[in-house]
């Protein structure tokens, strides 16, 4: 009997440790705090959004979880092999492995994530190349098939972003991400450039594609009917520090803290 | 009569600047195809010019070393013969247009076809040794690329290339990996010259002055050229035999001819054409007196 309960714990251990553990994590410039004292576990599939006003730190704390920003205080821990590591004693060839074929990162503005002057084909291949595929069909046939995902004409894919719109690029931009199938999705203000109409539909794709592929996400969002419609968590940052955070449900029927009221609140009726 | 004598140390640099510049070439060797920085001194012509070869060849020459220099395979145009000449005065070697006798052979765009043996050095002068500096205009960034072995960059303009024209189309200056480690410029030589750096018996040294930086293929390292599995590397071909000589399988020289737009083949090297003609015209004259 022991032995079936330890087999079985055994096989269950991967599903019960988060993804990305951090606790008590902070950026620091200079000699103030861009983020402090940040703590949460990140579930695989789970979407986790993190909002506030301008100058609340959510960007940092993205920017420091995705390791483009140093962790000067506290840990942030990921899991790799079912082993929870600490990004901190990572080295930088092997950060840069996690970001090659791990993580992706959706930039706000479009020409931060992508090559404007390489082909819409070459920018979704580029991750594939990166990895070690050195098959120009099999690389035209992936991008081809993300293309479609993202609902770019197919006919487009020799085109440069730069002829694209601004939701096109948007979408190319996660395609090039989503095409090596990461675990894990940073996003940073995805939709904001964009008018409601594309933002609807790019909220509905990207549902749809972390639904699909069972990312985990984090995205960062000024929005709150962003927050609502995609995400399963909610971070809610004032100053720096996370002041609220539970299922986007809750906090956004019940706010507890203040501020989350006041947020919550001031959301324009139609 | 007496003249203002202008003196120079040895092969024009003074013995500092050479240990300097050896020192770079011996780390260029022990790491194949790495870019080693050094001080780029001034020397007397302009930046652009080869000024990276010169310093190289200044510092690897000796009263007994026989000095060839080529431009786009030529021995005799501008820039080559005053090369020649430089090295001459300053150095006090010998120097020679012939492939098989020179010691050291100073170049920019070519690989004599002649082959290459064991002992004699080839000198580069390179005008762009970053062959990431296409996609990534950061310095810093693509040291780092490099550090972290991090070329599929790279392969995104061979990508580009295929996508845009059918097949990969750059024909120079078509980046390799030396030593299965680095990616390496191999300086402007034609894609044709690339097989020619494999496994060579002759150690390869690139100079780039205006860049500042030196880097090495030693004797009998491997040198691929980067392609795809369904795109593979393929030098250009000539279908016509050179109008000089008749050497079929050697990089040509379009020349035009007259106004109507005619044009014939010739070879690049003219040392390789000149020999190979002067030995047709040797059998030429036997069979004449033979059959005479």
């Amino acid at each position: 009997m022991t032995a079936v309960f330890t087999s079985d714990f055994g096989s269950d251990v991967g599903s019960e440790q988060p993804l990305l553990s951090v606790r008590n994590a902070g950026h620091r410039y200079g000699d103030r705090f861009g983020c402090r004292d940040v703590s949460f576990d990140l579930w695989p599939g789970e979407v986790l959004a993190v909002v506030g006003e301008s100058g609340s730190g959510k960007s940092t704390l993205l920017g420091m979880l995705a390791q483009r920003l140093s962790t000067d205080e506290g840990s942030i821990r990921y899991r790799i092999d079912d082993q929870l590591v600490d990004l901190g004693d990572l080295s930088e060839r092997e950060v840069r492995r996690l970001w090659r074929s791990e993580w992706g990162f959706v930039h706000q503005n479009p020409a931060d994530g992508l090559r404007m002057h390489v082909s819409g084909g070459g920018n979704v291949g580029e991750p594939l190349m990166a990895a070690g595929w050195r098959h120009y069909g099999r690389i035209r046939a992936r991008a081809e098939e993300w293309l479609k995902r993202v609902e770019i004409p197919v006919d487009r894919i020799d085109d440069t972003p730069a002829t694209f719109s601004g939701g096109m690029r948007q979408r190319l931009q996660i395609a090039r991400n989503l095409v090596v199938s990461p675990k894990l999705v940073f996003m940073d203000e995805p939709t904001s450039g964009l008018d409601v109409s594309v933002q609807a539909r790019l909220l509905d794709l990207l549902r749809g594609l972390v639904a699909d592929l069972g990312l985990s996400v984090i995205i960062v969002t000024h929005d709150l009917a962003v927050a609502r419609l995609i995400s399963h968590r909610t971070l809610v940052m004032k100053d720096g520090a996370v002041i609220e955070s539970d299922l986007t449900d809750r906090v956004l029927d019940d706010p507890h803290a203040e501020y989350t009221q006041l947020l919550v609140s001031s959301i324009l009726q139609g | 009569m007496t003249f203002p004598r202008v003196t120079s140390n040895d092969a024009y640099l003074d013995e500092q600047t050479k240990r300097v510049i050896r020192r770079a070439l011996l780390k260029g060797v022990a790491i194949p195809g790495f870019q080693v920085p050094f001080a780029s001194r001034e020397v007397p012509m302009p930046r652009g010019w080869g000024t990276g070869g010169v310093q190289v060849t200044a510092s690897v020459i000796g009263p007994d070393d026989t000095l060839k220099v080529i431009d786009q395979g030529a021995d005799d145009t501008t820039n080559a013969v005053s090369i020649r000449q430089f090295f001459s005065k300053v150095a006090s070697c010998d120097t020679t247009t012939r492939t098989d006798e020179a010691t050291v052979i100073q170049t920019r765009h070519r690989i004599p076809e002649t082959p290459l043996s064991e002992g004699q050095i080839m000198v580069y002068q390179v005008p762009t040794p970053e062959p990431l500096r296409w996609l990534e205009p950061r310095e810093s960034e693509t040291r780092r690329l490099h550090a972290l072995e991090d070329y599929g960059l790279m392969y995104v303009k061979l990508y580009e290339d295929i996508a845009r024209y059918g097949h990969i189309a750059k024909t120079y200056d078509y980046p390799v990996i030396v030593n299965g480690r680095y990616m390496m410029a191999p300086s402007p030589i034609p894609s044709f010259d690339n097989p020619k750096l494999h496994r060579s018996p002759a150690l390869h040294l690139f100079g780039a002055g205006r860049e500042k930086r030196i880097y090495a293929v030693p004797p009998y390292t491997d040198v691929r050229s980067i392609d795809f599995e369904d795109f593979g590397f393929e030098p250009q071909q000539f279908k016509t035999p050179c109008a000089a000589c008749g050497s079929v399988g050697v990089y040509m020289d379009e020349v035009i001819v007259d106004d109507q737009g005619g044009s014939i083949f010739v070879c690049s090297d003219t040392d390789h054409c000149e020999r190979v003609a002067a030995s047709r015209q040797e059998v030429d004259t036997r069979f004449e007196e033979a059959s005479a």
